[in-house]
């Protein structure tokens, strides 16, 4: 059925690796760290990525927003009822950059700071791609050129960021794919996935021999009866049994793999965070809490036996199809506050320079107004942030912020001008995966023009 | 380098064959031609009780050890018992009898004939308690909560009400990240209004959701202005998308039996564009709440009129777009009015021809099996194409298909495919536990179960309270690993993790032990049925075998909970229940209904 070419080719490399290394008698890690040695080996050789996905479709139009005395006349018109006063914006001065000025929303004061010292980054207008796509390609939406499946598609448009191939089904996402290639080499012993989720079930963390860890922003959770059954050893024993035993059925022993996982990973989890403290308070918010049980995690690496960690965090509401104004204004600074608060952490973990956090969500929307919000769109604006970031800077194109304008592909809809895969395997080499590798990460690649945008050292 | 064209992706059908063993897939050869001939279309009364059909097949007979009863009649108790699994919030020993003696298609017919025992609207606004209630002090969005356990584990209507949780599912409210969420009647009237439709026409259930002004807030139809030239403002699009993605055609053009069509060149075909939205979008402008005006103060709701949750919708002709409307093929001339303009559109939506397919393989999965074969979704199609008096969108005639389909009721292919059944939903769960141990509290029957969506002390599902309008699971989803790689779907799995298995063996064997809440509102379980039982471990099993797993418990299950419940003295009867409750609850063949 559905394999991806990729999916194929990918296991056919880890197959051959696998003989190689069986015939020359170099262990599987060992090869794979060589193909990954690319990267330099720094602060202990330890690096984690942190994708923090805002789910709905964030309105990038009001995060970012230009503030030249046309651009901004322009960014009024297209939205009059949506518009922020430039007397709130927060205006920045990125290095070596001579576009348009720009402004992030007042909510993201406590980011603002850290894109100024250059721990912080913008990735205008990124969306998935099929292909590198012009306006006139686009043809005012019957393109000449392959474009995703089901553009403006919340569930569509999330699996094409996530599984990194808008253009076919795919049964794995890049950051799974990422740990694919990284695991063995990097987290031998480690009886923790290096994937691991504080925001339940996602694509992007399934790789094929990748199978992310769920646990909650409290830690992990044990199975109290899994000793003593009301009273009873044997009840418990019996439980265990239930829980773990292998079973013909298939949904039952997905059951039963996903509860032997949960039991095992848990006395792991749970002994390597005791003791684990943060000397950073986070805020009290859905996101702040998995931010800081993220926090605690890379804290615990040393215990967990992992050098490499891929996080998947969320936070949700960002479908302002009404009450815009006021609805982004209190999810950003939810977003930047804990954000702020998870760089504090890993600066005074020492671990800043090896933990980089970048934002993704399905979509952009639309800069044309509805009266109260704004609609589905395409491309957006991210944030990439970490002590490796080469920030204060704008990486990508930032768009024309006006109706018609070059990137429009109707009512202010970014035709996106960089590619998800780009921004995967800029991420992706970062982490430890070898050139050669980028490939698997992100099969697409290859169909644009740059495979690294920079924004990381 | 080859270039996928857009429509090419996700090219994977819908909905997959099914993957059955050698054995069953003959099996199913066999009922598959059976059900070709019965008139499954023909309202329930007239078709013959499938149970009749399957009471002869030996692989149904269950394991029932000393307390075995006549085999023809535990044929027909399991059929009964999966029946009620499937159809309603959980059996009870009376249920299953009762059932047993009507046959399948009498007891539909007698569930579409029942009433419901409340309204959620008295409930929650009009009493602000349960029937008869002496204190009287339900509020807050709690009140609805305790609205809808009532009548899902009390309802004499559990056809209606598992309905009911099917269309919540799928015609999505929330007060999660919403512009209701704290409105407890905004929520109980948009309930009621689920449970009126239940049994009548799609095409009314449809409308009536549309015009529901809590559908309405919750994706933002509700005052939606039309386009405005002067400042630019175009109609919100909101509501045109998901009523077409979510709520009637879905995104991309189908098969009769679910799969996907293909263009020439081989390529899915999408069911509608952008422009379809927007121009759908503008016959969503201009409604807002009822009134006996629609002047400016009845339109913000200044004229005392806001808050009518319980009437549908009127429309404002001054904010209703006069623009010509296009949408899939229709168009609406300029100059139609709001009321005018719905009918267009609710009647074009209702008329195409995926909404069989696409609705009746939701309700398959709601009530049946994740993964229905392709024929099964085909007879449920043509059900509610045309139900057999040439009317279409009848969703008796709907349910009757869904649940009478030889696929539904085989307890063969319940018994040998690998692949067959579904999980059950962490709600339904608890609701079998509810009425098959007829719980209730020092203050009777009052559901004072306001919150269970923590995974981590809680089941981690609650109504009304589902993450986006993508429900809590979404019917196309798969896990990453085997069964996605089979091509499979299992939609529960998307809440189905780490955290909440351990969450849910941790609320089982606390509820068991000592029920749901606490003080005047402890729900406690009733077991002297099970006690009677404790001092006969096998008879114990035998009747929990049936009650809560329709007879269908594996030997090995059943062997590992006899082995624990044994192990517990007989001097300590109630340890030994709760073990067996328990043990059982946990075990997969509870979790995954077959």
């Amino acid at each position: 059925m559905s394999k991806t070419t990729s999916g194929q080719a990918r296991r056919h490399f880890l197959h051959r690796s696998a003989c190689w290394a069986a015939a020359t008698g170099t262990p599987l890690a060992s090869t794979l760290l060589a193909a990954g040695a690319a990267s330099a080996q720094t602060s202990g050789d330890f690096k984690a990525l942190v994708c923090i996905n805002l789910i709905g479709g964030n309105d990038q139009s009001n995060t970012v927003v230009p503030v030249g005395t046309a651009e901004y006349n322009a960014y009024v018109a297209a939205r009059p009822t949506l518009a922020l006063p430039r007397s709130q914006l927060l205006t920045l001065a990125p290095g070596g950059y001579s576009g348009q000025p720009l402004a992030l929303h007042t909510s993201l004061a406590a980011i603002k700071p850290l894109f100024d010292q250059g721990r912080m980054a913008l990735l205008a207008n990124v969306g998935p791609l099929a292909v590198p796509i012009t306006k006139a390609q686009w043809n005012d939406g019957r393109p000449l050129v392959a474009v995703p499946a089901q553009l403006t598609s919340h569930s569509d448009q999330t699996g094409a960021w996530q599984t990194g191939l808008p253009d076919r089904p795919s049964e794995t996402g890049w950051l799974g794919r990422i740990g694919d290639l990284t695991a063995a080499a990097y987290n031998p012993g480690s009886g923790v996935s290096i994937a691991m989720s504080m925001a339940g079930n996602n694509i992007m963390q399934a790789g094929d021999s990748t199978i992310q860890y769920q646990l909650t922003s409290q830690g992990a959770v044990r199975v109290n009866a899994l000793s003593d059954l009301y009273g009873s050893a044997a009840g418990a024993t019996a439980l265990r049994r239930l829980m773990t035993d292998p079973r013909s059925h298939l949904f039952e022993n997905e059951l039963s793999k996903v509860s032997t996982r949960a039991i095992a990973s848990e006395v792991l989890v749970s002994s390597a965070l005791a003791g684990v403290t943060l000397p950073v308070a986070f805020p009290v918010t859905n996101l702040g809490r998995q931010l800081q049980m993220v926090a605690r995690m890379i804290a615990a690496r040393g215990p967990l036996a992992q050098r490499r960690q891929l996080f998947f965090v969320q936070q949700g509401g960002f479908d302002f199809h009404d009450n815009l104004l006021s609805d982004q204004s209190r999810l950003l600074k939810e977003l930047g506050d804990a954000m702020a608060a998870f760089q504090a952490a890993m600066t005074a973990l020492g671990t800043a320079p090896s933990v980089t956090a970048f934002t993704t969500s399905e979509f952009g929307r639309a800069l044309q107004h509805n009266g109260r919000g704004s609609d589905h769109g395409w491309g957006g604006h991210h944030f990439i942030m970490g002590g490796a970031v080469l920030g204060n800077r704008v990486y990508g194109r930032m768009p024309t912020v006006a109706l018609g304008g070059p990137e429009d592909a109707g009512q202010g809809r970014l035709i996106p001008t960089t590619s998800v895969d780009q921004y995967a395997a800029t991420l992706a080499r970062w982490f430890g995966v070898g050139d050669s590798n980028l490939a698997t990460v992100v099969p697409n690649l290859g169909r644009f023009t740059s495979p690294n945008l920079g924004f990381l050292g | 380098m080859q270039v996928v064209l857009a429509a090419a992706a996700r090219g994977k059908p819908v909905f997959r064959a099914w993957h059955g063993g050698l054995a069953g897939l003959l099996l199913w050869t066999t009922f598959a031609a059976a059900a070709q001939n019965s008139a499954l279309r023909v309202p329930s009364a007239t078709v013959p009780p499938p149970a009749a059909s399957t009471a002869h097949s030996p692989m149904a007979l269950p394991d029932n050890g000393s307390a075995r009863p006549t085999t023809r009649s535990a044929a027909a108790r399991i059929n009964a018992a999966r029946l009620l699994v499937q159809a309603t919030y959980g059996p009870t020993m009376a249920e299953i009898d009762r059932t047993a003696r009507l046959g399948a298609s009498a007891w539909i017919a007698g569930q579409f004939a029942t009433a419901p025992m409340d309204t959620h609207w008295d409930y929650v606004v009009v009493r602000r308690g349960p029937i008869g209630c002496t204190v009287c002090d339900s509020q807050h969005i709690n009140a609805t909560m305790e609205s809808f356990w009532t009548q899902a584990v009390r309802g004499p209507d559990q056809l209606r009400q598992r309905t009911v949780l099917a269309l919540s599912e799928l015609f999505v409210v929330s007060t999660v990240n919403s512009a209701v969420e704290i409105q407890a009647d905004a929520h109980a009237s948009y309930l009621d209004t689920l449970s009126r439709n239940a049994f009548g026409s799609f095409r009314a259930l449809l409308e009536q959701v549309t015009v529901h002004p809590t559908m309405a807030h919750y994706l933002s139809h509700f005052r939606n202005q039309k386009e405005d030239p002067v400042s630019g403002r175009i109609p919100d699009e909101n509501y045109a998308r998901e009523v077409m993605q979510l709520f009637t055609i879905g995104l991309w053009q189908l098969n009769e039996d679910g799969s996907r069509r293909l263009d020439s060149n081989g390529q899915a075909i999408p069911t509608f564009t952008q422009a379809d939205v927007m121009g759908l979008a503008r016959v969503f402008t201009g409604w807002g709440w009822s009134g006996a005006g629609t002047g400016e103060d009845f339109w913000h709701g200044w004229a005392g009129n806001a808050g009518t949750w319980n009437k549908p919708m009127q429309n404002y002709p001054q904010h209703h777009s006069s623009s010509e409307k296009r949408f899939l093929g229709a168009v609406v001339p300029a100059g139609t009015g709001g009321v005018a303009s719905l009918k267009v559109a609710m009647d074009t939506l209702f008329n195409h021809p995926n909404v069989g397919p696409f609705i009746g393989s939701q309700l398959i999965k709601r009530f049946v099996t994740s993964n229905p074969s392709p024929a099964y979704v085909a007879r449920v199609a043509r059900a509610f194409n045309d139900n057999g008096a040439g009317v279409r969108g009848d969703m008796k005639a709907v349910l009757s298909a869904v649940l009478l389909d030889t696929e539904a009721r085989s307890t063969t292919l319940a018994a040998t495919s690998p692949t067959y059944g579904k999980l059950r939903e962490p709600l339904v769960r608890l609701g079998t536990w509810l009425r098959a141990f007829d719980a209730k509290s020092s203050r009777g029957y009052f559901y004072d179960i306001w919150n269970l969506e923590d995974p981590v002390s809680s089941i981690g599902q609650n109504p009304l309270r589902a993450p986006s309008v993508f429900n809590w699971f979404r019917p196309n989803y798969s896990p990453p690993g085997q069964i996605m790689q089979q091509g499979l779907v299992a939609p529960e799995f998307q809440i189905t993790h780490e955290t909440t298995v351990t969450g849910y063996a941790n609320f089982i064997t606390n509820l068991v032990d000592r029920g749901h809440g606490w003080n005047e509102t402890n729900l406690r379980g009733d077991y002297s049925a099970e006690l009677a039982l404790a001092g006969n471990p096998a008879a114990l099993m035998d009747r929990l075998n049936m009650l809560l797993v329709a007879g269908q418990m594996s030997a090995a299950t059943r062997s590992t909970i006899l082995t624990a419940v044994n192990a517990m003295p007989a001097s300590n009867p109630r340890g030994r229940v709760l073990t067996a409750v328990s043990l059982v609850m946990l075990s997969p063949d509870f979790v995954v209904q077959k």
